[in-house]
């Protein structure tokens, strides 16, 4: 599989990451060599295999529906790069 | 022309649970902006969820 | 005094030999002396020399551990309140957890004193610390060599003696690596020993902390502290505590050392060779039996890991965006595009590399093809693990390819950089632990790294083998030069 420039858009626009045009073309050629790395896998035969996602098959593990104190706001927030009145400050959103 | 009504009704239940889905944070309403939150609903590096049992239990009952 | 191992510390402390507050004191000291290392990231003495007065009240009421007072330095991707976390990226640069890893709360419990935070390769992504925003760490045995990666930081303090022990990280190698290269003791558990809570997240299927020190009863002795049920990781093992020294003086006569043949083909350099398999000779001279084994397929591990590991980060690295914490672009438009400047500016290449690969192989369209196919394999790989450990009690061989190379030789070949996780990497696939330990020198004086796994939870019987070893030869006790003389 070999991507191309729009694909590399993107998939840069799907994991929000800004991305020049010369980067772009330099992303491409190194994506690419991965890529072909990566291509080994199409050929093996997986048939009846179960993907492994976890490496001991452990189940989900489930937490007891009781709440508990939090750190509170202030600590929470104190690395906000904006804060104000307790909310985060962003661009606005809603027009 | 006869027309036939066909009435959908999407329903967002809130499952009645004490915590949140993925902490054990309060969901008290009407609280304060963000003093509900705990460092995994922040999202805070090094965090991650474990899935409140309760949401799980409820749900499956629907 | 810095040539002591942690259990010959924990004595000197408990006979009131020495005390906490000097020990902090020499460390903070030679960690001053070896800046040109770059392997501390934050240092502050005020808060190492509280913990360590605190440490010799301990001492002093009679309730000390094996490990109160002992220095230990932490991997800067474990979160800590006291020093900045910064995952070796600028993303995070000054970020203050309120919270501490619960491997760093484990570890301060017991009673050690924490000396700083550790660098290494950009949320954990690299095989030569090569990738941090904050500047490479260079290898004490040869400072034009890397010292391996991602805990580069971790095995240059040790290396250099500038900590007793380091706490690490593995997700594909990157504590038997720079073990290797550094010429120190690095493990990582079983998956799901240690708890992930407060350990920046890379690949979580894949992500397990560990320890750098200079032996493997160091290692038992801190994993003691460090392992255990933590029910904020929600795939921490919930097993019944255990004595990792319980297997320590447990003789090899008789063990069955698996080589996989693979591991000994093409790509691997002769000097390295020689150095394993004349530790190998060692085993077999106290009575173990080497025993032919086949991974057939380890070698996939490598695309295997290329697409499991960057889709999992590409998850995790989701939540840096510049809106809560962590580096915000200084100019933007909408929303959007703050969001899309602060991740293209906070992010190094290779974090950038690996989500875009990520993004990719989850997509739609391409995830059965993709993702689900490599975790189909993984599940072979480890398969192959279980049939091999049915002819053999410890899995033996060489943890990289070479020798550390030196700055700059891979870094601009993305692809010659993975293949150098040619042997860890099926080892993290399967979730089973694994260790190095020095064994020799290879080209140009640098260390060379021998590799032991066992099967799932058998952690005493792996650090035993190793200590074995280390009773035998004192390659784990050499000194680099720039050591020797400050």
């Amino acid at each position: 599989m070999s991507l191309t420039a729009s694909d590399v858009k993107r998939i840069a626009h799907l994991a929000r990451i800004e991305i020049s045009e010369q980067e772009t073309g330099q992303a491409l050629a190194q994506l690419n060599e991965i890529f072909k790395l990566i291509e080994q896998l199409q050929s093996v035969d997986t048939a009846g295999i179960e993907p492994m996602s976890h490496p001991l098959g452990g189940s989900q593990r489930l937490r007891e529906d009781v709440a508990r104190d939090q750190p509170g706001r202030e600590s929470l927030m104190k690395n906000a790069p904006a804060m104000r009145d307790g909310l985060f400050i962003v661009p606005r959103v809603v027009e | 022309m006869n027309w036939e009504v066909v009435i959908g009704l999407e329903t967002h239940v809130q499952l009645s649970t004490q915590s949140k889905v993925f902490s054990d944070a309060s969901i008290v309403f009407g609280a304060a902006p963000n003093t509900q939150a705990s460092v995994i609903d922040m999202a805070l590096p090094g965090t991650l969820p474990v899935l409140n049992k309760g949401a799980v239990e409820r749900a499956i009952r629907f | 005094m810095f040539e002591k191992s942690v259990a010959e510390l924990g004595r000197a402390l408990l006979a009131k030999q020495v005390s906490a507050v000097e020990l902090a004191r020499l460390y903070l000291d030679r960690i001053g002396r070896h800046k040109e290392l770059n392997a501390f990231l934050d240092v502050r003495p005020e808060v190492t020399l509280l913990q360590a007065r605190a440490a010799d009240e301990r001492i002093a009421r009679g309730e000390a551990t094996p490990l109160t007072g002992v220095p230990v330095a932490h991997k800067d991707i474990f979160v800590t309140r006291d020093f900045a976390s910064t995952a070796s990226s600028r993303m995070l640069k000054g970020y203050m957890s309120p919270f501490d890893a619960t491997v760093v709360e484990k570890l301060g419990n017991a009673g050690m004193v924490t000396l700083g935070k550790l660098n290494c390769d950009e949320f954990a992504m690299g095989s030569s610390n090569e990738n941090s925003y904050y500047g490479n760490v260079l290898n004490p045995w040869d400072t034009s060599a890397v010292p391996g990666g991602s805990s580069g930081g971790s095995a240059a303090a040790v290396a250099a003696r500038i900590a007793p022990a380091a706490t690490a990280t593995d997700t594909g190698g990157s504590i038997r690596e720079p073990a290797a290269f550094s010429g120190v003791t690095g493990i990582k558990p079983t998956y799901g020993r240690a708890s992930r809570w407060g350990m920046i997240a890379f690949a979580s299927s894949l992500d397990q902390a560990g320890i750098m020190t200079c032996s493997a009863e160091d290692a038992a002795l801190i994993f003691n502290g460090m392992l255990g049920f933590d029910p904020k990781d929600s795939t921490s093992v919930d097993r019944a505590q255990e004595d990792y020294t319980r297997g320590l003086t447990q003789g090899v006569k008789g063990l069955r050392i698996g080589l996989p043949r693979e591991f000994f083909g093409e790509g691997l350099q002769p000097d390295v060779e020689k150095a394993v398999r004349e530790a190998l000779a060692e085993y077999v001279s106290q009575g173990a039996k080497l025993v032919d084994i086949s991974l057939p397929n380890a070698a996939l591990g490598i695309p295997v890991y290329y697409v499991i590991a960057p889709a999992e980060c590409s998850s995790n690295l989701s939540r840096f965006d510049g809106v809560r914490y962590g580096h915000r672009a200084a100019q933007y438009g909408d929303l959007d595009d703050m969001i899309k400047k602060s991740r293209a500016e906070g992010f190094g290449p290779e974090p950038r590399r690996r989500i875009l690969i990520g993004a990719y192989v989850l997509s739609h369209g391409y995830y059965d093809a993709y993702y689900l196919q490599a975790q189909k394999v993984r599940r072979i790989i480890a398969d192959e693990f279980q049939q091999a450990f049915g002819q053999c009690d410890v899995i033996a061989g060489p943890v990289t390819t070479s020798v550390a190379f030196g700055f700059g030789e891979k870094a601009a070949d993305p692809v010659a950089m993975y293949l150098s996780d040619l042997y860890t990497i099926p080892g993290s696939l399967a979730g089973i632990p694994g260790m190095s330990i020095p064994c020799g020198f290879g080209a140009r004086n640098r260390p060379v790294g021998l590799q032991l796994m066992t099967n799932y939870f058998e952690e005493a019987k792996l650090l035993g083998v190793a200590h074995q070893y280390q009773l035998a030869t004192d390659w784990h006790k050499r000194l680099p030069p720039i050591v020797s003389d400050r």
